[in-house]
């Protein structure tokens, strides 16, 4: 098809680019509370030659109310929201943080109310690539 | 459930594994597909996208929820059956999808999007899912999520492992390392004995017609 007149064209060649491996890999848990508690899971990142790229990170509650999330990466902290509803943190592709083994991730939540039963849902999502040494 | 699709010849490309593609404005076109729900209270529905164009891959950039009072609801995002995201609000989300390079869908995928109405009256919901989607190269579709299961993660020397295949995307070949040392192994299910106390991961190959991935799980020998 021809390029609109004025239009830069250029060629993109795939093998040059990061080659994202599908389908997607997740990893998520649910947590059900009703009183004020502390919780956390760890994920050590597997040593299959891969990197894995942050894309997503969410945690919900159902019902709705009051959140802590905290993100650590070798148990330094990268992440920390407090907010009501829903909280996200999408990175774009380009500034995705990126993981190998032997790191370890961890996911740390607050329940901040003593009365209040709820469900709380978190979930990462993640694209691989092949590592390049 | 009705559905419209808007193409619009300025949209932009994506880069693809394996793939050159040209990057101009009439490569790519954007896609939308909406619908509404009509959701009790306390209750879910879902609105399914399923893809059915065998031309074209897909790529979803935002999934948008819309109630139409401003009360609290919950959305669910599902890729093929998988849980992609789960949010919680009052007004409306946004869920971006675009920062996900691997959410390509082709002929036979499908995204659902399942909204819980957390109010006490029937509300209406709309859902809007919207993308660019580019020509299917005629050799592109998914490679395989390699993965396998194995009940003898940890034992004394010698110990004897086995490992069985569930990838995904029906993978043609597997290349299993022990990593102790001994030959690799191509079958698709494989029993193999350590004898060296240590600690192994076992890597997974698995590959079809259209790309390669890995899996690797630790196994403890004491």
């Amino acid at each position: 098809m021809p390029s609109r007149p004025g239009q830069r064209r250029s060629i993109l060649s795939g093998p040059s680019m990061p080659s994202p491996v599908s389908p997607i890999f997740l990893w998520f848990d649910t947590w059900e509370i009703s009183t004020s508690a502390i919780e956390y899971w760890e994920w050590s990142i597997p040593n299959d030659g891969m990197v894995y790229k942050l894309c997503n990170f969410n945690h919900a509650m159902i019902p709705t109310g009051w959140m802590i999330s905290a993100v650590y990466l070798n148990d330094e902290i990268i992440w920390y929201q407090y907010e009501a509803w829903d909280q996200r943190w999408s990175p774009a592709s380009e500034r995705a943080p990126a993981f190998a083994f032997p790191d370890v991730l961890k996911v740390v939540l607050f329940h901040v109310y003593d009365d209040y039963a709820v469900n709380h849902y978190w979930q990462m999502d993640f694209w691989r690539e092949i590592k390049r040494s | 459930m009705s559905r419209t699709i808007t193409d619009n010849p300025g949209g932009w490309s994506r880069s693809l594994p394996g793939h050159t593609v040209e990057y101009e404005p009439s490569f790519a076109q954007s896609f939308y597909y909406g619908g509404a729900l009509s959701v009790a209270a306390g209750a879910s529905a879902t609105y399914t996208l399923s893809i059915s164009d065998a031309t074209h891959i897909f790529f979803p950039d935002i999934v948008n929820v819309t109630p139409q009072a401003y009360k609290e609801f919950s959305a669910l995002v599902f890729l093929n059956d998988i849980p992609y995201i789960a949010v919680s609000n009052i007004g409306y989300v946004i869920i971006p999808m675009r920062t996900n390079p691997s959410v390509q869908l082709i002929s036979g995928d499908h995204i659902d999007v399942a909204v819980i109405n957390l109010d006490a009256s029937t509300r209406q919901f709309l859902v809007k899912i919207n993308g660019t989607k580019i020509i299917r190269p005629a050799n592109f579709g998914h490679a395989p999520g390699a993965v396998f299961i194995s009940s003898e993660l940890v034992g004394p020397a010698p110990h004897t492992v086995n490992c069985i295949d569930t990838s995904t995307y029906s993978p043609t070949s597997w290349e299993w390392d022990f990593r102790d040392g001994s030959p690799k192994e191509y079958t698709q299910n494989v029993t193999h004995i350590f004898t060296v106390p240590g600690v192994y991961h076992i890597l997974l190959k698995a590959t079809n017609l259209y790309g390669t991935d890995y899996y690797s799980y630790p196994f403890t020998v004491t």
